[in-house]
């Protein structure tokens, strides 16, 4: 067997034939029902984008809140421990 | 087609990108050329309709991003056309089909020393089974639609002087194996 196949037919497409095919408001309803699916996509996906977002805002913002409030913790308790030691 | 009517055809995809409308213009103009034109790669009517309604939806889509590259509206139907064929074949992952008019082929070819031979239009037939799909494509576009080499460039993405070339190398080719002579625009 070749690569293609090619026919020769004898049969010409009768243009009565294809108008039975020829269907404009369904094509126009199809391309209404895309576009509002295209619509509904670009809003999900641009609100999972806003939401990854902001979720890693939050968690940048909680790992410095408690990261310095660790630190000024730590520093708390060394200023303490030399208080003690400079009374003793 | 002139340019003029190149300009126009385009002024009137420009504005179905406001009014719907306006596309079914274009829609009614070439519905029938663009079916013709998948059902010589398909030989199926189900399919080939199902494949020009994809097709004319793609273009309906995708209005907006079109740009005037001086070539007929037809050629980016045309091009939309020929990648839902091939996406199809793809997925099927089956030979190509080309179901040509015999009636169309017989008016081309001409036998350089004798009439018309049947048994040799057959073995034409199967030699070209075996050529490459894209110069077969290249020929249904040049003989059976009717399209000019810039037009054919457009459609399979090549350049124009790449798809006058490509043309003339599937053309040498069956003259040399069938000593034929093709006749097409007139001459031979």
């Amino acid at each position: 067997m070749g690569k293609n196949e090619i026919k020769l037919r004898r049969r010409h497409l009768n243009p009565a034939d294809i108008l039975r095919y020829h269907d404009y408001p369904a094509l126009v309803k199809r391309h209404e029902r895309s576009r509002r699916l295209k619509r509904v996509v670009r809003f999900f996906t641009f609100s999972l984008i806003v939401t990854i977002i902001v979720l890693l805002l939050l968690m940048i913002i909680s790992y410095l809140w408690f990261g310095v409030k660790e630190k000024s913790g730590q520093i708390k308790e060394k200023q303490n421990a030399i208080t003690l030691s400079i009374r003793r | 087609m002139s340019d003029d009517e190149i300009r126009q055809e385009y002024e009137v995809l420009d504005r179905s990108k406001k009014d719907v409308k306006a596309f079914g213009i274009l829609y009614d103009k070439y519905f029938d050329r663009i079916f013709r034109f998948i059902y010589r790669q398909t030989d199926d009517e189900e399919l080939t309709a199902d494949l020009c309604s994809q097709t004319f939806l793609i273009a309906l889509n995708n209005v907006g991003k079109y740009e005037f590259r001086g070539v007929p509206v037809s050629a980016w139907f045309y091009k939309i056309a020929g990648n839902e064929v091939n996406k199809y074949y793809r997925k099927r992952n089956s030979a190509k089909v080309f179901s040509l008019e015999e009636e169309r082929f017989r008016e081309l070819i001409a036998w350089e020393n004798e009439d018309y031979d049947e048994e040799r239009l057959n073995l034409l037939v199967e030699y070209m089974k075996d050529l490459p799909t894209d110069m077969i494509e290249v020929l249904q576009l040049r003989f059976f639609e009717g399209k000019e080499f810039n037009e054919i460039a457009f459609i399979l993405e090549m350049t124009e002087s790449g798809a006058k070339m490509r043309t003339y190398r599937a053309l040498d080719r069956l003259r040399t194996k069938f000593s034929l002579k093709i006749k097409y625009d007139g001459k031979e």
